[in-house]
């Protein structure tokens, strides 16, 4: 069930009208639990299952490791959890990239190996909530937090269907304590969420679906398009990757927020970074502080010496670049963000690089060097990758965009550029009660009105659901 | 803080009430005509209809198949051949996904402007009597108003195509979107392609379309064989049309309205039983088949009308799909038809009437 739908708004509605009306918060949380089921089920049924365990088993793992008392056992237990969490990642997500792999490697010894791919159907969010599971187990062995004892309550922080499919990753720390705490319907958040969400689908609908028309022949066919259409394709992606991911998060945060929770920001004007290094403290903010608590800092991060600095920061971009799929176009795209965060940490940058005057410089670089990672992102193979790069930097003829499709284009980046501006230099959550109310009102129904006429025929899936 | 939360509420309300008054008014507004832009097929074929110099004497209606097997241009040569200077002048009004209930709409039209036709020649088929049937929902988005309603909810209900009719009742500007822009601004916009399944239950691919029409009738064995499998593959989707097949509802309502106008104004009305495939023929069941026929026979005892049955008569390689005729399918079902049925239909209805008058 997609956030943009007409079966979601049904949904979401009938859920949140029961939910205010419920006095019991235990039964507000049962009734959560039970609409992301429904949420989830729309999708796959059977693969509710898979979630249902995931939750029970780190659920009962987790109150195990409180309660151990010798150091062993707590650490088998959470060997245990992590063994099958992953597993169950791994099985689902990576079989198929691993038979294709083996394959490969036995051709090379001259044996061939029969037999052809699984037919694996990959739990929606898998990767999302694995983390989440994990980082929760984790916790209550580090003892930064508590064991829940509350069945419902645990599943809710997994299950909880604004995030579930794609995140923000949350951490139990945050949100545990919100499913406990009392809640009252507060309008004014319900407001803020409504235009949150409503931010989050113009993004989605107007911007990165229009733009996926735009960008998907050039994907599709990288051999056949000159230089500059390539170029504009691989800025457009970068405009629908961030417009189709940051919208997801957008509305997944406004939804929760008209249910009384709140989820942490995921994006932060990520194409107005001054290095790489900023970049990934603005993208995907979920996603990077998860990888750092949990992985770079878990191998030793900065603590054991520059070789193993650098070594730590490519075994932690490489899994976050598996992480986003079974690929090696998705590995090779975590060894590029490696490769980049470890030269920005290794050269010694002249001061004169942090003038202010330089500072649009240092966006468009950034820019630059982040759109050259997404063509690995976005491309079928390496092939298609290598192909788009050569277009890109050796001057080449092809066929170009049609006048309409330009116009298209430069529209929509022109918006997103003067959103980005607009963005850095006010905050505009903070800017509504100064605008007059029939602005605002007019506004959000200017705004609902166009999503509406401009939703495509397909729905357009979100990007990061593959993942 | 309380002021906040009363101009919050307010706003939330306001929006709320916004949103549902510019759905209702929009679907209010493409209520008032829906051929202007729910309907744009069937707007064309009357516009062309009234730009003629003279009004037609037989009228094909049909949907994509007659669309594809009725070549109009050899049947009208055909006939000026054999009858000369009282040879009928025939249009083909097929338009995608036409069943008995979006014909009749057509129909009405067409005579709301004053042209009647002495003859009209419809496409029948199981699928386009059963309650429901596959192009029903498609009349959801093209032709059901509000005052249409109180006839055709409790059928389309029925049939489960409540979304359908919620979706074009409760957010008719996301429901019409692309009718819309392609009324607003000339074209669909690209983001926009027709959903499948909804105005044609199998998109006619049109690719294979193309191959079909360069494809002479002694096409290779690979290309026979692709074919062939295309065709096959569809069985699922025609078994799913007819499951629990049942001749009732808005399709035969609409069916015998136009039948009994037909015959209160002597207007000769010929049911055509449309060419299919084997596969598809072999999904009308033994119980199927002999439901549908004996209605055909009860139509033409009630209304006088005549049924010809055209359903497995011609062989699968004249068809690109499994229910539409090849250009060269085309003009064999043609040729067959005006020896067969039309052009002595026409010398003993219409043309010997006009001379006595």
């Amino acid at each position: 069930m997609l956030f943009h739908t007409f079966p979601f708004f049904l949904l979401y509605t009938i859920t949140a009208v029961a939910y205010w009306s419920m006095k019991d918060e235990p039964k507000r949380v049962w009734w959560l639990v039970l609409a992301s089921i429904v949420f989830y089920a729309k999708w796959n049924p059977w693969l509710v299952s898979v979630v249902l365990f995931t939750a029970a088993f780190d659920f009962y793992i987790a109150q195990r490791i409180e309660a151990a008392t010798s150091v062993r056992r707590r650490k088998f237990l959470l060997v245990t959890s992590l063994l099958v969490s992953l597993s169950l990642l791994a099985f689902f997500k990576y079989t198929n990239f691993l038979i294709d792999n083996g394959r490969l490697m036995l051709n090379l010894f001259g044996l061939e190996l029969s037999g052809t791919t699984l037919k694996v159907v990959i739990p929606l969010g898998i990767s999302f909530y694995t983390f989440e599971t994990i980082s929760y187990v984790v916790d209550v062995y580090l003892g930064r937090i508590k064991a829940e004892r509350n069945g419902s309550n645990y599943a809710l922080f997994l299950l909880f269907f604004p995030h579930l499919i794609a995140g923000p990753i949350v951490r139990a720390g945050h949100f545990l304590p919100q499913v406990r705490r009392r809640k009252f319907l507060n309008w004014e958040r319900v407001q803020v969420g409504a235009r949150l969400f409503l931010l989050g689908l113009f993004k989605k609908v107007v911007i990165a679906d229009q733009l996926a028309t735009l960008i998907d022949p050039v994907f599709a066919n990288p051999g056949s398009w000159s230089s500059a259409t390539t170029w504009v394709a691989v800025i457009c992606y970068a405009v629908q990757i961030y417009c189709d991911f940051s919208g997801y998060s957008d509305m997944a945060i406004g939804a929760a927020h008209g249910l009384g929770y709140h989820l942490p920001e995921n994006f932060n004007m990520p194409y107005f970074s001054l290095n790489i290094a900023q970049f990934w403290q603005r993208w995907h903010i979920s996603l990077s502080t998860w990888v750092r608590d949990y992985l770079y800092i878990p191998l030793g991060g900065n603590r054991y010496g520059t070789f193993k600095t650098y070594r730590n920061l490519m075994i932690t971009m490489l899994l976050c670049g598996l992480w986003h799929g079974a690929g090696w176009t998705f590995v090779f795209w975590g060894f590029y963000h490696g490769f980049l965060l470890a030269v920005h940490r290794a050269v010694p940058w002249p001061s004169w690089l942090g003038k202010k005057i330089l500072i649009p410089f240092r966006w468009a670089t950034t820019f630059l060097l982040v759109c050259i990672g997404w063509v690995f992102f976005r491309a079928q193979n390496f092939s298609n990758a290598l192909m788009m790069l050569r277009r890109m930097f050796i001057p080449t003829e092809g066929l170009v965009l049609t006048t309409h499709v330009a116009m298209l284009a430069t529209g929509v980046l022109a918006l997103v550029f003067l959103a980005h501006v607009l963005g850095a230099m006010v905050d505009w959550r903070k800017l509504e009660w100064p605008i007059a109310f029939p602005l605002v009102a007019a506004g959000m129904v200017a705004g609902f009105l166009l999503v509406q006429i401009l939703m495509p025929a397909n729905g357009g899936a979100f990007i990061y659901f593959q993942f | 803080m309380h002021q906040r939360q009363r101009r919050s509420k307010r706003l939330l309300l306001t929006v709320l009430i916004l949103i549902a008054a510019a759905q209702l008014g929009v679907g209010l507004l493409l209520d008032l005509d829906p051929l202007k832009v729910r309907f744009r097929p069937a707007e064309s074929i009357i516009a062309n209809l009234c730009e003629a110099s003279r009004h037609p004497d037989i009228l094909f209606l049909g949907s994509s198949r007659f669309g594809d097997g009725i070549k109009i241009g050899e049947l009208q040569k055909a006939m000026n051949e054999t009858f000369g200077k009282e040879a009928p002048l025939m249009v083909n009004c097929a338009f995608p996904a036409a069943d008995p209930y979006s014909m009749d709409f057509l129909l009405r039209h067409i005579l709301r402007r004053g042209i009647t036709p002495a003859m009209v020649v419809m496409e029948i088929s199981p699928e386009t009597v059963m309650l429901g049937g596959p192009y029903q929902g498609g009349q959801v988005t093209r032709i059901l108003t509000l005052k249409d309603m109180p006839e055709a909810a409790a059928d389309l209900i029925a049939f489960g195509k409540l979304t359908e009719l919620m979706d074009s009742r409760l957010i008719p500007i996301y429901t019409f979107r692309m009718e819309l822009l392609t009324y607003l601004f000339g074209d669909s916009p690209p983001y926009l392609a027709p959903p499948a399944g909804i105005l044609s239950p199998v998109p006619a691919p049109t690719a294979a379309k193309a191959q079909a029409a360069a494809l002479p009738r002694n096409v290779s064995r690979v290309e026979k064989e692709n074919r062939l499998r295309l065709i096959q593959s569809a069985r699922p989707n025609v078994q799913s049309w007819l499951r629990g097949f049942r001749i009732k509802g808005l399709n035969v309502r609409h069916l015998e309205s136009m039948l009994a106008y037909f015959q209160t104004h002597g207007i000769a009305a010929i049911l055509v039983g449309v060419p299919v495939t084997k596969m598809h023929f072999e999904c009308y069941s033994q119980e199927i088949n002999l439901k549908f026929l004996d209605y055909m026979n009860t139509l033409a005892r009630t209304y006088g009308c005549r049924f010809v049955d055209y359903r497995d008569r011609f062989a699968d390689d004249l068809f690109y799909d499994h229910h539409h005729l090849t250009p060269e399918g085309g003009s064999e079902f043609c040729q067959v038809f005006q020896e067969e049925v039309l052009c002595q239909a026409w010398r003993k209805g219409p043309m010997t009437s006009r001379r006595t008058e």
